[in-house]
């Protein structure tokens, strides 16, 4: 498995399935699912200023993204999360910028594994 | 034995589900804290792995409600938590969790911890 090294830690993502490849293409397949919603509400509490709200949407994709050891997303949606918590979201644009870059970095990533685990 | 993973995460539920079903378990899983709290009254597990940070009423509200019951007291939680709360391992063991894991989870750990929690050795093919 070779796609994307920058976006996802492989190492990491397969350590913690004990090298089931099937499972994190199983994996993948659902965080590509359900992981535009996370970051839409990631989105929407940003623009509802909602600091609790933020707190808690960036917390979930923090955890969904950690699943795969993509460690740009997290850090991103823990900057997030942080805020969130603090209720400062003076800087939360700019943040979030960097998670959706961190974001559009990781879908093709796991796309291209998603395919190369069904050919296989 | 059966095991019954609380996590709203589906990624989590998936991953965690397929490794401890490899291991032997009969794996129910649920998605809130309602479900988390039915599941846990009905199948009487033998170990409930709970996110603490779930929606519907909270891994916090459903952990009190299981070490608050008599149906529910005696099986042995284990709470995962991504939380930055540097607090949160103290709170939840606080509140009755058997041990405190965090997020993303660590399976060896997650091994280590059922077996003892469990008296049973993982390495095994099958539990029971």
């Amino acid at each position: 498995m070779n796609h994307g090294e920058e976006a996802v830690s492989w190492d990491e993502a397969l350590a913690r399935v004990e090298g089931d490849r099937e499972l994190l293409a199983e994996m993948a397949a659902l965080f590509l699912d359900s992981g535009p919603g996370l970051l839409a509400a990631v989105r929407e509490a940003i623009d509802r200023q909602d600091a609790s709200g933020l707190e808690h949407a960036a917390h979930d994709l923090k955890s969904s993204v950690g699943n795969f050891g993509a460690r740009k997303a997290q850090e991103a949606a823990l900057k997030l999360e942080k805020m969130g918590r603090g209720g400062d979201l003076t800087h939360a644009e700019e943040a979030y910028r960097s998670l959706e870059r961190s974001m559009r970095q990781l879908w093709p990533v796991l796309e291209a594994m998603q395919r190369s685990e069904q050919a296989s | 034995m059966k095991i019954l993973v609380a996590d709203d995460d589906r990624v989590q539920t998936l991953m965690l589900s397929s490794r401890l079903k490899e291991k032997g378990f009969k794996v129910t899983v649920a998605y809130d804290a309602i479900q988390a709290w039915m599941a846990a009254i009905k199948t009487q597990p033998d170990a409930i792995i709970l996110d603490i940070q779930m929606p519907g009423g909270t891994g916090v509200a459903v952990l009190k409600q299981l070490k608050a019951s008599t149906k529910t007291s005696q099986i042995p939680v284990v709470v995962l938590s991504g939380s930055i709360d540097p607090k949160a391992a103290s709170m939840v063991k606080d509140l009755g969790a058997d041990e405190f894991l965090n997020k993303p989870v660590d399976m060896n750990l997650l091994y280590r911890t059922l077996s003892l929690l469990l008296g049973i050795s993982l390495e095994s093919p099958e539990p029971h």
